[in-house]
């Protein structure tokens, strides 16, 4: 501790204080950094920093006995959760050789961290967290630290319980309740995958801390020291065979608590770190931290806004005759990859149904579509009607008054042009178009791609994947009726050790997962989905569909949704009879059937712009309750999300895990692309696969289709207009 | 048969187009650095103004053409309306790239002042700061360089050093025998790789 203290005052006397407006430059690539946790933090412990809310990352690190990955998301600025997986190398994941082989254990865990004060010129950021929350407590502890910036220095002061409780301090929460003096062991107070909220901060705590020295002109080294309240004789299998009989050697004991590390920032994402810490042991570890909130203004896009040419020849032509004006929308709009649909002159208003899927930004579709009528109308057209056209249904109109867009468009002050733009639902084909394009039916739509099938964590090994190439098409035989189709061969996996059997007593909905896997191993169908859009009344939207559903399940069902477009909720029902699929994934079907169906609501919290949907129903597995999912999509269109689902079985019915939960996010290829795109890259995760709570993942849901109904769609991205 | 047709369709449906458009480009960007481009006679003959080749770091490289020329400070444009200024080959201000600058005391620019100690007072953004970089230029011999035919030059070598950042190097000019610079590298900000012009008059 002496040492600690010696070491903490020479680098406050080693500090240099420099100019604020250089300080960037000394001291670049401060973001923080991440422990051997996973979490942001010191060495081994924990800090009150964060990374920027829709900030992604990833973290590994060698930490004898334990190589532990993680992802660490920031759904806002004031929350970090993190899931991660542990190898721990002095136990096997079982003592049942016939199971696991000789694997070494696996340990999934997710960790939360709240901070509540951000930090001030005199105040600390103050944070507290909770590891190893809803798994199965083999890290098992909770923390309050507060850290604060002073010069170049970054100090870390906390107090720990569970796993960072050394020191043994008397809990200063039992002056609350005698309660908090007693903590029950890992082994007591739940199944595993559970919440076991009576455990939390109970029992003596630890403390520790610590500091981040920012070594100046170094492009951010940084040297971190630690005093370290890690109790590692008690974490996972800290005493070995002692601990369990699946364990084999115990870790090395602590010779010291005073912990030291490296960070190198390589650049401002990626960073590499080692340390030296228990006093007998080297670490080391890499993590990378990307920020997807707003869009990548690095990378400049090929596709700005193309000038029409000879624009005042082009209005002088097109005020001669209509039919001139509704061929010259046509052609000057498709060469814009934005489609007329129908469109219609009255008077001094000009209405134009589009449909377009370059552009992610709806708000930067319907600008395109306005700068172009702007120059090749004639003078006497003062307002712009646009009708945006998805799946055959009106997603909203915009009624656009062209001098204003026109005056404001040069100074880009979009806010000055939005008072003149007047958004709202809509019904297709309610109106009368004078002009109706031929539309060559049917249209189809491709694209090959290589996609990954994973399996993580299971006793056979830790990962299986499949490489395959994905060949995904969709044909329009109208505008309303179309087929989905989606479907892929293998080009190298590792399945052939996949065995795990299910052990499920509910009807095998999703846990025959294996059994999918290595059966579609060659070439299979995910998907062959025809789909019948309708849009009876503006708001209200539908669709029914048939097919091969999704991988696992075929049938016919059909979904309503209604979203009043200037409202921020939305009502749908969704009913489907289906039949489970053959392993091998192609038209084969097996016995087992059942009808499954949703009540499904939508709400939008207007300050987070989260999304809470509740679906109410029945589930494959024939049971019954709720799926709660919340997600927050950001600017650039990266959305993160968790779910949960409760139904009316019970624990054990639903077996480990004790319930349905998991993560997922979609991160927008456009953020990577020099040209416009909508793609997305999607990762979803459930630490377990069970058949309790499994929705039907029919494609097309309305909700996703219907995106632009709604106005917070372009109150969001005003700044796109002019784009 | 219906089912192997019906999987066929499916297959023969969707294959054609490998759609990774972006991916390929970029990462030969990152690894390899950009491709060159050729300033070839016909190349230089199309042109109706006179330009500039600019590369940047590895990765970027395009051109910029001349807009103006105002008491010995040229601006250059590219196609994303970014803004070269320079003088005697000197970039003395910039707009629009990741990182500008801006020289406060760009007057004081002089190649004829050789072995002279000169502070530049720069302003730079991203982040935003004002750095004082002490310069010294130095005569260092005529070389003949290659752009649409041999061109006789004579190179300087100007050192910099910004002491609190630990940051230093040499920007190299190229003047012809006319005294117009043809070519230049130079850093000109601690986050942007060395820009290197090649300037071609008309």
């Amino acid at each position: 501790m002496l040492r600690f203290l010696f070491s903490t005052l020479f680098f406050i006397i080693c500090v240099k204080v420099y100019p604020s407006n250089l300080y960037d430059y000394i001291y670049p690539n401060r973001e923080p950094s991440f422990s051997n946790y996973g979490t942001t933090g010191l060495i081994q412990m924990p800090s009150a920093r964060l990374h920027e809310a829709g900030s992604l990352a990833l973290s590994w690190s060698h930490n004898e006995p334990y190589l532990r990955g993680s992802l660490i998301a920031y759904p806002f600025s004031w929350l970090e959760a993190t899931y991660g997986y542990t190898d721990i190398n002095n136990a096997l994941y079982s003592n049942v050789p016939s199971f696991s082989g000789s694997q070494s254990y696996k340990d999934k865990g997710f960790d939360v961290k709240v901070r509540l004060i951000k930090e001030t010129k005199i105040f600390p950021s103050l944070a507290f967290g909770v590891r190893d929350i809803a798994g199965s407590n083999q890290f098992e502890a909770e923390y309050l630290v507060a850290s604060k910036f002073i010069n170049n220095i970054d100090f870390t002061l906390g107090i720990g319980w569970g796993d960072l409780s050394h020191g043994r301090y008397k809990n200063p929460l039992s002056i609350i309740g005698d309660g908090f003096n007693n903590r029950l062991s890992n082994n007591e107070g739940g199944q595993g995958g559970e919440f076991v909220t009576d455990r939390y901060f109970r029992g003596s705590v630890g403390l520790f801390g610590g500091m981040e020295l920012f070594i100046p002109n170094t492009r951010g080294l940084r040297l971190k020291i630690e005093y370290d309240s890690t109790n590692y004789l008690e974490e996972a299998f800290g005493l070995g065979r002692a601990a369990s009989n699946f364990a084999y050697e115990p870790v090395k004991d602590t010779e010291s608590r005073i912990n030291y590390g490296l960070i190198y920032p390589v650049n401002k994402n990626f960073h590499v770190k080692a340390s030296f810490v228990k006093g007998n042991t080297f670490n080391f570890g890499f993590s990378y931290a990307i920020n997807f909130s707003k869009k990548n203004s690095k990378l400049k896009k090929i596709n700005p806004p193309k000038p029409v040419e000879n624009i005042n020849a082009v209005r002088n032509v097109n005020a001669k005759n209509d039919l001139y004006y509704y061929r010259s929308i046509l052609k000057t709009l498709k060469e814009r990859e934005l489609f007329l649909q129908k469109a219609s002159l009255d008077e001094d208003v000009v209405t134009v149904a589009f449909s377009q899927s370059t552009y992610p930004s709806h708000l930067q579709a319907a600008g395109r579509v306005a700068r172009v009528l702007d120059q090749i109308s004639p003078e006497d057209v003062k307002t712009f009607n646009l009708i945006n056209v998805n799946a055959g249904m009106a997603m909203y109109s915009a009624e656009i008054d062209r001098a204003s867009f026109a005056n404001h468009l040069s100074s880009n002050s979009y806010k000055l042009a939005a008072r003149g733009i007047k958004f709202s639902g809509e019904k297709y084909e309610d109106r009368t178009y004078a002009y109706n394009p031929f539309k060559p039916f049917p249209v189809h739509f491709y694209k090959i791609e290589p996609t990954l099938r994973s399996q993580i964590g299971g006793p056979d090994g830790f990962f299986f994947g499949d490489l395959r190439l994905t060949f995904d098409s969709e044909a329009l035989f109208d505008a309303n009726f179309s087929l989905s189709t989606s479907a892929s061969i293998g080009i190298t996996d590792n399945l052939d050790n996949l065995k795990l059997a299910s052990d499920s007593i509910l009807p095998h909905v999703r846990t025959d997962i294996v059994k999918y896997l290595k059966n579609s191993r060659d070439y299979n169908i995910d998907r062959f989905q025809f789909n019948y859009f309708v849009n009876p009344t503006p708001n209200i939207y539908g669709k029914v569909s048939f097919g091969l559903l999704e991988t696992m399940f075929a049938g016919v069902g059909s979904e309503f949704l209604y979203r009043p477009f200037s409202k921020n909720y939305g009502i749908g029902a969704e009913i489907w009879r289906v039949k489970q699929r053959d392993y091998d994934m192609l038209f084969d079907l097996r016995d087992y059937e059942t009808t499954t169906g949703h009540i499904n609501f939508y709400y939008i919290e207007p300050r987070s712009k989260v999304l809470l949907a509740v679906r109410g129903g029945k589930f494959l597995a024939k049971d019954s309750g709720l799926n709660f999912d919340f997600s927050r999509r950001f600017k650039s269109g990266f959305q993160l999300g968790v779910f949960f689902s409760l139904t009316d079985i019970s624990k054990r019915e639903f077996g480990e895990g004790s319930f349905d939960k998991g993560f997922y996010f979609h991160v927008p290829l456009d953020f990577f692309a020099t040209s416009y795109t909508k793609d997305v890259f999607t990762y979803g995760l459930k630490p377990l696969t069970r058949d309790g709570a499994a929705p039907l993942n029919h494609g097309f849901y309305l909700w996703g289709v219907t995106e632009q109904a709604h106005k917070e769609t372009f109150f969001r991205d005003w700044d796109d207009l002019y784009d | 048969m219906t089912k192997k047709l019906l999987l066929i369709l499916v297959f023969i449906n969707s294959c054609a187009l490998f759609e990774y458009r972006d991916v390929p480009t970029l990462a030969r960007s990152i690894v390899f650095g950009a491709p060159d481009i050729e300033v070839t006679p016909a190349f230089y003959d199309n042109m109706p103004y006179s330009f500039t080749k600019v590369k940047i770091g590895r990765s970027r490289i395009g051109f910029m053409v001349l807009l103006s020329i105002n008491n010995g400070v040229y601006e250059w444009i590219g196609s994303n309306d970014e803004r070269v200024f320079t003088k005697s080959g000197k970039i003395i201000s910039t707009i629009g790239l990741d990182y500008n600058i801006n020289i406060i005391n760009a007057h004081e620019v002089d190649f004829n002042c050789l072995d002279c100690l000169v502070n530049f007072y720069t302003e730079v953004d991203n982040p935003e700061a004002l750095l004082n970089q002490e310069t010294k230029t130095t005569f260092v011999d005529n070389e003949e360089i290659n752009l649409l035919s041999n061109t006789s030059t004579t190179f300087f070598i100007e050192k910099f050093k910004t002491k609190k950042l630990r940051w230093q190097g040499e920007n190299k000019y190229w003047f012809n025998e006319q005294g117009l610079i043809v070519k230049s590298v130079q850093t000109i900000h601690p986050n942007l790789g060395e820009i290197e012009l090649t300037f071609y008059y008309k």
